[in-house]
């Protein structure tokens, strides 16, 4: 039994008793490992690092885990590559390109290489140009990649939010403090 | 027990039912439980009750969060993934893959369809409406195609027993136009539900919204309770639905009545000349290509409405030249689907204190309202529709991603319950039968098996376009009325056969020059054949019809083995 599936049954036997951060907490320990071993198949080295960490940008690490530890760049890694047509590829790929030309102009790095602070003065600058922007913009694309890539996930679905596989019930007007956080599939 | 694969098996039998969907189980159950050896062919593979490789997974347990690659549905399912929500990893192993299984087009036919023990029972929409008068009588009362050979009171009783074994939640609501069952007590709803059918109760006296009657147990019977996981379409463990691998098939089984086969495409029926009758099937066995011939007494064509045509079509002997009982040409006619994809949703306001528990399969359902009576009447169209509907909530984070925020602010509380409540519902309307509406042997083209492809030229037409600008109109104006804001219409074409509701090709039917069937589900001129699926539907109806099946299935066995024993057949 690796760590991953320990922990999975130990949370299922103490239960309630674990907040879900810590839960979460527990497991990113779990994914760290897998994340050094994540090969982009659509991405450069270079493109994944900033792709990565503008997703943590976007959902950080908190109490709950960031967008990294739960695997999202590797979701949008095999959605774009696998399932998006070459034009839309390669507008993504031109977008991460000038999210880190943004970041060499104000503060001589690479996205990836900035402190939070630097990059979400970058990610506003995004957002500025989002607000601008008639079509979808990348922030928004950006957005919303992370947002389905993490809360699809194992960990958020499993142990942040409330993961109930087998109901047995249907309540259609429970109250909704007695229901914690809200259902994860 | 379940496959005879040996050799010397005898060949002959009491009964053959071709085919293990809804309408096969039902036939094998009814057949061999009044004692009949029966033979039951499946072309597909083998499964047995709990074989669903999918049902205990989470979209993360599988490759690409359970997404299939284009390149895949490009090459093996480029019509089945046309319905958008089945060519999935969890459920793709339901479906044919068109690459095996191609049919051509002359306009666009949606044939959905998987080819295993259960068929499409298995992932069947699970809502089961009964027919009533309003529905057999209208063919006549409107001049339109030809009459219905029975009446409700006809097909009553066997509603009654079919339902009594499926189990159906549902709620009686003493409509003679939407006949009430012996149904189990309805599943519950939600408050965002029952705010609106509180409100349609209110505001219109023509129609009502009820709980939608479904074959999903709210209580447990000989199978278990509905575990309200909502993942019907993957089969269920528990047993939580009726299909013929959880019910009608194991039924069968244990009364040691039955050999099934897998594997068996029928070729063909055989005629024999000099009895009037049919003498049996030629069968090819798919992992062997060797042809088999079975005899019996009685056969019961449950293929399927397209299914059945099919070997009908290719069933050619001296007497029927044009397929067996195809002397009026009217075989792979009257081609029906129903036609949906107009729907509107919206906010319901209030009870934000208020939350749900479980994925319940099934919500709410108005039965139709149009031209059921004088006031009622359309002039723009005939027939009408009902809708199938349903109300939830969401999670915080579905709101926030519309936003142009990001980061620490406010994350926790992404995983909060959220949103308001919304409800949304979409029209399933009735198709009239046409002649020209049909299916048709390719000329040229034939599968691996050397049997010719089927060609489809259907189309919905002026009844159906002008029902469909009431449904949208209806769709908006009654959650308007009902106080829902934000209420939007969500309208696309649908093409016959994406309702998967085939229907009519064989149809029933009081004279043997304008139908293929009698009352009974009888073959008019070879009386020892039956077809009870949906190919020997005379009209539509707008309700989802496989409970019809099964009450015609049900009866046409019991009169099959009476006229067997009063050595009619």
């Amino acid at each position: 039994m690796n760590r991953r599936t320990a922990i999975k049954r130990t949370s299922v036997i103490m239960g309630a008793a674990l907040s879900a951060g810590t839960i979460a907490g527990l497991m990113a320990g779990c994914k760290a490992e897998k994340k050094l071993n994540w090969v982009p198949q659509f991405f450069t080295e270079d493109e994944s690092k900033t792709l990565s960490s503008l997703t943590e940008t976007i959902l950080p690490k908190t109490d709950t885990p960031g967008a990294i530890e739960v695997g999202v760049p590797e979701f949008i890694d095999d959605l774009i590559g696998n399932f998006w047509k070459e034009k839309k590829q390669m507008n993504f790929k031109s977008q991460l390109e000038k999210v880190n030309s943004m970041s060499q102009e104000s503060f001589g790095k690479p996205y990836y290489d900035l402190s939070e602070e630097d990059q979400n003065t970058i990610m506003d600058e995004l957002v500025a140009m989002a607000k601008n922007e008639s079509g979808k913009s990348f922030f928004m694309e950006l957005k919303e990649l992370t947002f389905s890539g993490y809360f699809s996930s194992e960990i958020i679905g499993e142990q942040v939010l409330n993961y109930d596989p087998v109901p047995g019930v249907y309540i259609g007007d429970i109250p909704v403090k007695e229901v914690g956080n809200a259902w994860s599939t | 027990m379940y496959v005879n694969f040996s050799n010397n098996e005898s060949n002959t039998f009491d009964a053959i039912v071709v085919g293990t969907g809804i309408s096969g189980g039902w036939a094998a159950k009814e057949l061999t439980e009044k004692g009949l050896k029966t033979l039951v062919l499946e072309r597909g593979r083998m499964v047995k009750h709990g074989e669903y490789p999918t049902a205990m997974l989470d979209d993360w347990d599988m490759d690409h969060k359970g997404k299939v690659l284009p390149e895949i549905i490009e090459e093996h399912y480029p019509k089945q993934s046309r319905t958008g929500y089945t060519i999935k990893e969890a459920s793709k192993h339901w479906f044919v893959k068109d690459s095996e299984h191609p049919y051509l087009e002359d306009k666009r036919f949606d044939w959905m369809r998987g080819y295993h023990v259960g068929g499409r029972s298995i992932m069947w929409g699970r809502q089961c409406y009964r027919l009533s008068d309003l529905d057999f009588e209208a063919n006549l009362k409107e001049g339109i195609g030809i009459d219905w050979p029975i009446r409700y009171k006809d097909l009553k009783p066997w509603y009654d027993y079919v339902e009594n074994y499926v189990g159906i939640s549902g709620k009686k609501e003493g409509l003679s136009h939407f006949p009430d069952g012996p149904f189990i007590k309805p599943m519950e709803l939600n408050v965002a539900e029952k705010h609106v059918i509180g409100k349609i109760s209110e505001l219109y006296d023509d129609r009502i919204m009820t709980n939608a009657r479904i074959a999903n147990l709210s209580e447990a019977k000989e199978r278990g309770a509905c575990q309200y996981r909502n993942r019907c379409i993957r089969g269920c463990p528990f047993g939580g639905y009726f299909s013929s691998v959880s019910a009608t098939i194991p039924d069968a089984d244990r009364t040691g009545n039955m050999t099934l086969r897998p594997n068996s495409i029928v070729h063909s029926v055989i005629y024999d000349a000099a009895s009037g009758k049919a003498s049996g099937v030629r069968v090819i066995d798919t992992e062997t290509m060797e042809e088999h011939v079975f005899n019996a007494k009685i056969i019961f064509l449950t293929a399927s409405c397209l299914g059945s045509t099919q070997i009908l079509m290719n069933s050619t002997s001296s007497t029927f030249s044009e397929g067996l009982g195809n002397t009026n040409g009217y075989l792979g006619k009257n081609l029906m689907d129903h036609h949906f994809l107009i729907s509107a949703s919206g906010k319901v306001e209030g009870y934000e204190d208020l939350y749900f528990k479980g994925r319940r399969p099934g919500g709410t359902y108005i039965p139709r309202f149009r031209n059921i009576d004088q006031k009622s009447k359309m002039k723009d169209f005939v027939r009408g529709y009902g809708f199938q509907g349903g109300g939830g909530r969401g999670a915080e984070w579905q709101l926030n991603v519309k936003e142009m925020t990001y980061g620490r602010q406010g994350k926790e509380d992404l995983f909060k319950p959220g949103g308001p409540w919304t409800y949304g519902m979409m029209a399933f309307g009735e198709c009239l039968p046409y002649e020209e509406n049909r299916v048709y042997q390719d000329p040229n083209e034939k599968d691996k098996w050397g049997i010719p492809l089927l060609r489809f030229d259907a189309e919905w037409k002026e009844n159906e376009l002008n029902m469909r600008k009431d449904m949208r109109e209806q769709a908006v104006e009654m959650l308007e009325r009902a106080g829902l804001k934000d209420v939007k219409l969500n309208d696309r074409m649908s093409y016959p056969g994406l309702g998967i509701h085939e229907m009519g090709t064989a149809r029933m039917g009081r004279d043997p020059k304008t139908s293929i069937l009698n009352k009974h589900n009888q073959i008019h001129d070879v009386p020892n054949v039956f077809v009870t699926d949906g190919a020997a539907m005379t009209s539509s109806g707008c309700q989802n019809p496989s409970i019809t099946y099964m009450a015609l299935t049900a009866r046409a066995c019991d009169y099959a083995v009476k006229e067997l024993n009063r050595q009619n057949l």
